[in-house]
Parts: C-alpha cells; structure tokens; sequence
C-alpha cells in the first residue's frame, strides 16, 4: 500500500478517531496494537508498533 | 494516534512511496508487514496486517499443490478454488471479490487487444485454432 492509498482510506474518516493495527496470526487468532510512531524509512512509510511488556508481578520488600 | 495525527504524519510524505508496519517485540526482535486492508471499525481506522504463512518442503508455499496441467479445466477449478479459500481465511468481501476478478479480467482484456502479455500468448494457440 502506498501512502496516497493510506490517506484516500482515511480521508472519509473521523480525525478525531484512533488507528489500531491489527495483526492477525496463522492461527486463527488476532492481536491489536495501537499505532505508535510514523517514520520516514528511505522515504517510505514507516508505521510502528510495540509488543506489550509482560507484566511483572508487584514485589514487597 | 489519531487519524488525524497519522495523516500530518504521512503528508509530507511521497504519495507513491511505500507504507509499511514494523513490530517490535519485547526480545529486541522486529518484524516488517504489509498494510494488506484498511477498515473503519467502530469508528476506529483499523489496519490489517497478517502474519507470514509458514511454508515447508512437503507443504509447499500456499499455492494449488494439485496433480494437474496447466491450461486444464481441473487447473482452472483448483486456481479458482485456491482463490476463493483466500479471500474466505483473510475475509475478503464480496464487493472485494468482483474488484480483484474485475482487475483480472480488464488485464486479460487488454493484453488482448493489445496482442502482448503473457495472457495474450497463453491464448494464441487457441486463437489461432478458431481462424483455421
């Protein structure tokens, strides 16, 4: 996808709305990601996103 | 990110320049994806991408793995079959659907008129049969 095709495919949407990134696995299942920086890679698009931290487990010492 | 926020991002962009998504894992690990279909979800711009189809030696790369020749009825039936089966696992629409055959048959179409292209060659024979 170019980035004129991006931005007609967003154009007829509400600005104020968020972009996720879904990424949907081989087996059937799905993860959503939220966009979170735009890079200029050797001029193209560069769309990142993170995979979550695991969570650590609260420690008293 | 709003849309918003991502189309002044992607503005002063060139527009034929490619989009693409890089996922980075919590291991240091990244991967690049294709944007394959863009979808307002709930209001939400949602982008699909899809995780590489892992291929080995006996299942081969996704293509029709059938023990038939080409140019055949039964090769035409198992392309149309291999096609139909991807759009329903990565749940292309039908509007979606007679886009793609549309887009197909207008470049079969033109390579005909044109009498150049690998379709155009394809069909030469059959051509040639008809003017005998």
């Amino acid at each position: 996808m170019t980035v004129r095709e991006l931005r007609a495919a967003l154009a007829t949407m509400e600005g104020t709305s968020d972009v996720q990134v879904v990424l949907f696995k081989n087996d059937g299942t799905n993860q959503v990601f939220e966009l979170e920086e735009v890079l200029s890679n050797d001029g193209d698009a560069q769309l990142e996103i993170y995979e979550a931290e695991e969570a650590e487990s609260p420690r008293r010492s | 990110m709003t849309i918003h926020e991502l189309v002044t991002l992607l503005n002063p962009m060139e527009p034929d320049k490619d989009v693409f998504v890089a996922f980075f894992k919590t291991d240091g690990t990244g991967e690049i994806f294709d944007i394959e279909a863009v979808h307002d979800h709930n209001s939400h711009a949602q982008l699909d991408i899809y995780e590489e189809e892992e291929t080995s030696e006996e299942e081969g790369n996704g293509a029709v793995m059938l023990d038939v020749t080409e140019g055949t009825p039964e090769a035409a039936d198992a392309a149309i079959s291999a096609f139909l089966d991807l759009c329903e696992r990565r749940g292309i629409t039908e509007g979606e659907k007679d886009l793609i055959w549309n887009a197909m048959a207008m470049m079969c179409y033109t390579q005909v008129r044109e009498r150049h292209g690998p379709f155009y060659e394809a069909i030469k024979p059959l051509l040639a049969e008809g003017e005998e």
